[in-house]
């Protein structure tokens, strides 16, 4: 190898060494002194790497209406990162959320792309039962007339009641997506820096 | 745990790593607790084969390695830029270029301090070594944003505990 590319690799790997002795022996004082919570994640982050968000295949390609209101937030494809999943997963369902709201009813009201966005042919609606998820879900009865009846000239809407309004709880719009398993961001681990560049 | 507990347990602990030496973890506590927490990741960009090229498709990025320091990953990431352009022929990813195709080798040629000639391959080996064998890390470096196929990134991500 070239001394100065040598050099640079010995750098790069003493730096990152140092980060993975230092994340270590910090986790080892604070669990001495009573921060447990801190020293587990901080140890956790160091065997195991951070839980980062990204945006899900689904939303990527899918849903372009979605992805362009995701562009209008200025956020990355990849926003942030967590010490512990629990976190990451807290973050995942408020960016879902505020997407939902944002794009489907704040920005515009288009409760008909709500609908194909749930019964989209490759969400995991089939098979469930969808009526009585969503009794559970806005306790009273709402119908489903299926996603076929969303294309073609005698389309009708896909669900008796909106499932989206001022009403709608932030529990509600979760627990919908969750029934049709739309995913609009995923959760990856990605390890901390240690040990050899090369 | 609310919120506001949890930033207090954070600058706590934060003030205990600064008392014991551990300086870098101390602010990264402290920004997290402040909402400005930031580490700086390396991602691959990822590319599938079309009908004439390799193509980025951005479904395929992945992410490598997350650094503390922007510093850090910088410099991880100028090494596997290195690496990736050394051992693969980046004619083959299809990139916007700026560089017009007949003055590549001209400015190549500059930055690699002596004469090189395109060599003759298909568009289909990406796994093929066009410059040569002593090109050092800046040189390749240098090649490689000239050509606009950096397939390493350092991304920017909000850190939260």
């Amino acid at each position: 190898m070239d001394p100065k590319q040598e050099n640079k690799s010995i750098k790069a790997n003493e730096l990152a060494n140092q980060q993975a002795e230092s994340l270590s022996r910090c986790a080892d004082v604070l669990e001495q002194k009573g921060f447990r919570a801190q020293a587990t994640a901080m140890r956790q982050a160091n065997s195991d790497g951070l839980y980062v968000l990204r945006k899900s295949e689904y939303l990527l390609y899918r849903f372009y209406e979605l992805e362009s209101a995701w562009d209008l937030t200025k956020e990355a494809d990849w926003s942030s990162a967590f010490f512990t999943r629990e976190s990451a997963e807290a973050q995942l369902k408020r960016m879902s959320i505020a997407m939902i709201r944002y794009v489907f009813y704040e920005k515009k009201s288009n409760l008909e792309g709500y609908d194909r966005f749930l019964c989209d042919e490759e969400s995991a609606y089939a098979g469930k039962d969808i009526e009585k998820g969503l009794q559970q879900i806005f306790n009273k009865s709402i119908r489903f007339a299926g996603a076929s009846s969303l294309y073609g000239p005698n389309r009708t809407r896909t669900f008796s009641h909106p499932l989206l309004d001022r009403h709608t709880r932030d529990e509600q719009i979760w627990q919908t997506l969750e029934l049709f398993g739309a995913k609009l961001f995923e959760i990856v681990q990605v390890p901390i820096m240690k040990g050899d560049l090369q | 745990m609310n919120e506001e507990k949890k930033e207090e347990e954070l600058l706590v602990a934060s003030d205990v790593c600064e008392e014991y030496g551990f300086a870098r973890n101390a602010k990264m506590l402290r920004d997290i607790a402040k909402g400005t927490g930031q580490v700086f990741m390396v991602v691959e960009k990822g590319y599938e084969y079309g009908d004439d090229f390799y193509y980025f498709e951005e479904h395929l990025d992945k992410p490598t390695t997350i650094f503390q320091s922007k510093q850090e990953a910088i410099c991880a990431r100028d090494m596997l830029n290195a690496n990736s352009i050394r051992n693969l022929n980046p004619f083959s990813l299809d990139s916007e270029r700026e560089v017009p195709f007949e003055e590549l080798e001209q400015k190549i040629s500059q930055i690699l301090g002596e004469r090189w000639q395109m060599p003759e391959f298909s568009l289909r080996d990406l796994y093929e070594s066009v410059f040569p064998a002593g090109a050092t890390d800046e040189q390749l470096n240098a090649i490689a944003k000239l050509l606009n196929t950096d397939l390493y990134q350092v991304v920017e991500l909000k850190l939260g505990f």
